[in-house]
């Protein structure tokens, strides 16, 4: 799955940058309602997601996963605690600053719907360029031709995404959310709408982008098999981090702790 | 019919434009019958009955041809609005499909819905404009020297605008609700993606026949101004060639619009906001076209009438001076054309105010039809100004494509109908046209605050779209 056909052409990241986290969350706190009825969906959370590697967080459904997510890309606030994209704290962020943060430094493939029917496959990859109201420098144009032909993508950039396969629209979703070569791409379910063969092609698509292109990828699933591909493993269960695998874990490995949390659970 | 009632339970707010636009149709419609009524009523009281029965039919006449011009323009807003209804439950329908419905039940339901819109909006609009004939007839018989007034205000007229409103509102849901054809039950089975660009292009029979109307149209309208030359009876000659070509872009709208659309687009639109504004007009051509109509045809009666009244009273100036009458009856003459103007006007704007209700229900209902789409593109970076930017640049589009297409057309009509119908006066001939850039002016003004006015509800809604919206799990 890690053969990389394609060597990279393109130089992966600019050399220098301090080593830091990616993105963290520290004591993160996410409550819905008031009183009685509030419901805690994350419950003082902290977490380091290092830098050129695919994490994988699981869960049983809701776990909170997918409010970590929201919480960690800048789309929800959460109820206390902060948290960090690249050096940036984003918790004390307005609206138009997160939106600038989102556009800039985070890269986002979700289950479905992740492309805008009206745009061609290219307008579609280019599309964070033009919510930022910039042409791509010609280095950035290159990277992203390196990734339209890393992904595939090279004869289909004409076509509207309706006209092509589930598979195929998480390839485009993948080069937007790598095209501005963010701090952090946040995968939610990436390959919950595929069948396992386009499913497989996604997740070598990822692990590679983390491992040959330095990307920083956290992908939210309740799949073992697309876990299975992350170099970590996270597991949360009502709203806690319950465990961590930090080492490339077999499926059997991670279906093992996925089965003793929803037993937990039940 | 359970289904129905189902459906105006779950969400009533949806017709809530359709029933406003059904009040206003009927609101005229009665205004109408009861302005008459109380008109012959006060002209009997001040013992002028002869000399004016043939001008009250003649108002009367005007009345219902205003009428049937505003009750086709809520036929064009209720099926759009029908259509997008229907498209936003298209998963809906889809299931019920899919365990056994027929989409001839289903339409069947959607037009017992637009059924009720009907009733409750002519009734809504029949009260209200009874409560105005009722203050009028008060206030002519304390103030208007008319103490003894009585006019029946219930008179048996009444029956017509009032089921004609019910059954066109009625047979526009019905129209509206073909949508429900292209709904496959396959929908429901969670395979399908993103619905289908075009909600169903018009066939080729319509194509032809939007030209043909057209073609002959201008044809008729350039020999009324040749017979107008000779004879007055040249309006006779022209006013079909006028009907007849605005049927042809009638039925051509969902050719002619778009283009027009992308030109006013690429004046209005750059940046992300514009291109983004310009995609989603040009997504559903059909849709956007009929939202648009309504707006042509008031802007293209009101600069008709207004055109014609400069060109009139400027051909009469000339038609005066040239056979030495006092300038006194040419001025008086001048302005009973303005008044006849006014009132016209006033009977179009019925029309022009459906018009934008369906303008802002188009965008507020596309708003919620793109509600992923919007969260998408809130959650890759773009934000809540650009978000407004984006449905004020759509509202701007389809209002200023409608006024710049009816400005247009108002004018070429107006010139050609005074044309056929004064050229034949001696020192009158044939004229360029004079434009009447005060009522151009002011309907620009009119546009820019329908544009701002219209975007508000939408761009709100818009705005308040959450870009976790997207992520939801589907």
């Amino acid at each position: 799955m890690t053969t990389n056909p394609f060597p990279p052409a393109v130089p992966v990241r600019p050399s220098g940058r301090p080593v830091e986290p990616a993105a963290r969350v520290e004591r993160v706190t996410k409550r819905y309602g008031d009183g009685d009825g509030s419901v805690v969906a994350l419950d003082d959370v902290s977490l380091d997601i290092a830098p050129g590697q695919l994490t994988a967080v699981m869960g049983p459904s809701g776990s909170g996963k997918s409010t970590l997510m929201h919480v960690m890309a800048g789309l929800d606030n959460p109820t206390s605690g902060r948290a960090w994209i690249g050096g940036t704290e984003i918790t004390t962020l307005g609206d138009e600053d997160l939106t600038a943060i989102r556009r800039r430094q985070v890269g986002f493939v979700f289950q479905a719907f992740n492309l805008v029917p009206t745009m061609d496959v290219l307008d579609n990859v280019l599309l964070p360029f033009e919510l930022d109201d910039h042409t791509p420098t010609p280095d950035q144009r290159a990277w992203v031709d390196h990734l339209v032909g890393r992904l595939g993508l090279q004869d289909r950039l004409t076509h509207r995404p309706g006209e092509l396969s589930g598979g195929q629209q998480q390839r485009v979703a993948i080069a937007r959310a790598l095209a501005t070569r963010p701090d952090l791409v946040l995968a939610d379910e990436p390959t919950g709408n595929l069948d396992s063969r386009s499913g497989a092609g996604v997740l070598a698509l990822l692990a590679d982008a983390a491992e040959n292109l330095g990307q920083s990828i956290v992908m939210v699933t309740h799949d073992a098999g697309a876990a299975s591909h992350a170099s970590r493993v996270v597991f949360i269960a009502d709203g806690r981090l319950v465990h961590e695998l930090s080492h490339r874990a077999s499926r059997a490995e991670i279906s093992r702790v996925m089965d003793a949390l929803e037993e937990q659970a039940a | 019919m359970k289904n129905a009632v189902r459906e105006l339970r779950a969400d009533p707010r949806q017709h809530v434009p359709s029933v406003l636009v059904v009040t206003i149709a009927s609101l005229l419609g009665v205004v109408i019958i009861d302005g008459v009524a109380i008109l012959t009523a006060w002209l009997k009281q001040s013992d002028a009955v002869s000399s004016s029965g043939t001008a009250l039919l003649m108002l009367a006449i005007v009345g219902v041809v205003f009428f049937a011009i505003a009750l086709f323009v809520s036929a064009l807003v209720i099926s759009n609005t029908f259509g997008i209804i229907v498209a936003g439950r298209s998963e809906r329908i889809a299931l019920l499909r899919l365990v056994g419905a027929s989409s001839r039940r289903l339409r069947r339901s959607v037009s017992v819905e637009g059924a009720v819109v009907g009733v409750l909006g002519t009734v809504a609009g029949a009260l209200v404009g009874l409560v105005i004939a009722v203050g009028t007839v008060a206030v002519l018989r304390t103030v208007g020297d008319a103490p003894g007034l009585s006019a029946n205000l219930l008179g048996p007229w009444m029956v017509a605008p009032l089921v004609s409103t019910i059954v066109v509102t009625w047979a526009a849901a019905y129209a509206g609700s073909r949508k429900i054809l292209t709904v496959s039950p396959m929908e429901a089975t969670g395979q399908a993606r993103e619905p289908s660009v075009e909600e169903g292009r018009a066939h080729r029979g319509k194509h032809v026949g939007s030209i043909l109307c057209a073609v002959l149209g201008t044809l008729l309208i350039v020999a009324g101004v040749v017979v107008g030359q000779r004879s007055p009876l040249g309006l006779l000659v022209a006013l079909p060639g006028g009907m007849l070509s605005f049927l042809g872009l009638s039925l051509g709208s969902a050719w002619v619009m778009p283009p027009v659309q992308r030109i006013v687009g690429q004046a209005i639109g750059r940046g992300p906001a514009g291109r983004m504004a310009a995609r989603n007009a040009a997504r559903y051509p059909a849709r956007t076209a009929r939202t648009t109509m309504g707006l042509v045809i008031g802007v293209t009666l009101i600069v008709m009438f207004a055109t014609a009244a400069v060109n009139v009273t400027d051909a009469m100036a000339r038609a005066g001076a040239a056979s030495g009458e006092p300038p006194e009856v040419t001025a008086e003459l001048a302005s009973v054309v303005a008044d006849a103007v006014t009132f016209l006007s006033v009977l179009v704007g019925f029309s022009v105010v459906i018009a934008v209700v369906g303008v802002v229900n188009n965008l507020s209902l596309s708003v919620l039809q793109r509600t992923r789409e919007i969260g998408l593109l809130r959650a890759v970076g773009l934000s809540r100004s650009r978000v407004r930017g984006t449905i004020r640049a759509e509202a701007a589009q389809l209002t200023v494509a409608a006024t710049a297409l009816g400005s247009v057309l108002g004018v070429v009509y107006g010139w050609a109908g005074s044309m056929s119908l004064l050229s034949a006066v001696r020192g009158v001939g044939f004229f360029p046209p004079v434009v009447p850039w005060a009522v151009l002016g002011a309907t620009v003004v009119v546009a820019a605050g329908v544009v701002l006015a219209a975007s508000l509800v939408p761009a709100r809604r818009a705005t308040e779209i959450s870009p976790t919206t997207a992520l939801v799990a589907i």
